[in-house]
């Protein structure tokens, strides 16, 4: 009962972590190591895991495409320069696009300006203007 | 197969999080890369594409299984990676684990769209075609491999994604929970059923 309980606890740690015990926490690969080494249902399940992960990593593997690298730059290239081109290629639409920043940035200063705490308040009694005030 | 929003990968906040994460890690060359590409050196944006696209390609490749959507994708992720290059901080997350992050969320947003699609009138006229054969034509080659590659792309988005990850076997569990924005127990969990999976479908054709 211990030992299926084990094996089945082997099985999903295979499935979880992989067949490479090296990358399994140490503790838990020396333990699954030393199961290998006596239970011939972990052997099976060891080399069936095995045999999965080079199927996988041979299927996940794929041709780059030749000139990859090179349309991959010009594609940025060209992204780059059209939007720069988008702009410049027409007076009215950059003119569009300052006047938005203009006002983008005018109401940015109006917002500021309404949320700023004035730094002189009117009671404060050191103000020059008070000092302006004829003696009685 | 879980809905379309399950299916969205790392979101933060209901926006798809591809911008760099923090994760210290000792400052590398790509991230020496990065500070050139931000500066728009077009030479180290070109390095840090032959150093990552091949990989982020095959990813692609084997998630949507047409090399030519795959590439649309990679294109996309490099672009994104050019635009937010001046974000990027040196030492933080590494570029590899950002990219991927970048190009499956792109996938799954990819297969969501098609599946949305095939729902409206005419549909399969705009769906490209797919490089996999499908199982039962891939069984009748007696091309193993093709076979498994049709089972791959059968699983669930997320399972999928975590099991092309760890194929290569050079990512810990770890990495893969940050490229897909889940916790390493999650990847267990997807990686345990995409595995049981692909062995029962391997056992049945064996039977066969």
């Amino acid at each position: 009962m211990e030992d299926t309980r084990r094996i089945d606890r082997f099985a999903e740690r295979l499935d979880a972590l992989g067949p490479d015990f090296a990358r399994w926490p140490a503790e838990e690969g020396a333990e699954a190591r030393a199961l290998v080494v006596r239970s011939a249902d972990a052997r099976r399940l060891h080399a069936d895991a095995l045999r999965l992960a080079e199927l996988v990593a041979e299927a996940a593997e794929a041709r780059v495409p030749n000139g990859f690298a090179f349309r991959v730059v010009a594609d940025v290239q060209s992204r780059r320069s059209d939007r720069l081109g988008w702009l410049l290629d027409s007076p009215r639409r950059f003119a569009l696009a300052s006047a938005s920043f203009c006002v983008a940035a005018l109401a940015l200063g109006v917002a500021i300006g309404a949320v700023t705490v004035p730094a002189q308040a009117d009671d404060d009694l050191s103000s020059p203007l008070v000092s302006l005030e004829p003696d009685i | 197969m879980a809905n379309g929003v399950a299916l969205r990968l790392a979101y933060d906040g209901g926006a798809v999080t591809d911008a760099p994460q923090t994760e210290a890690h000792e400052p590398s060359e790509d991230d020496a890369l990065m500070a050139r590409v931000a500066a728009g050196d077009q030479r180290a944006f070109s390095r840090l594409v032959a150093r990552h696209g091949p990989k982020a390609q095959a990813l692609a490749h084997r998630f949507t299984g047409s090399a030519a959507e795959a590439e649309d994708i990679v294109q996309e992720a490099f672009w994104r990676v050019w635009r937010a290059a001046g974000r990027w901080q040196p030492g933080g997350a590494k570029v590899s684990t950002w990219l991927h992050r970048i190009v499956v969320n792109l996938c799954v947003d990819r297969e969501r769209r098609q599946r949305i699609r095939r729902f409206l009138p005419f549909a399969d006229t705009f769906d490209p075609p797919s490089d996999e054969p499908d199982p039962e034509h891939a069984l009748s080659d007696r091309n193993e491999i093709e076979a498994v590659r049709a089972d791959i792309k059968a699983l669930p988005a997320r399972q999928r994604a975590a099991l092309l990850l760890s194929a290569d076997g050079e990512r810990s569990n770890a990495e893969i929970a940050k490229m897909l924005g889940a916790s390493e127990k999650a990847v267990e969990s997807m990686l345990v059923r995409a595995r049981r999976t692909l062995r029962a479908k391997l056992a049945a054709r064996e039977e066969a």
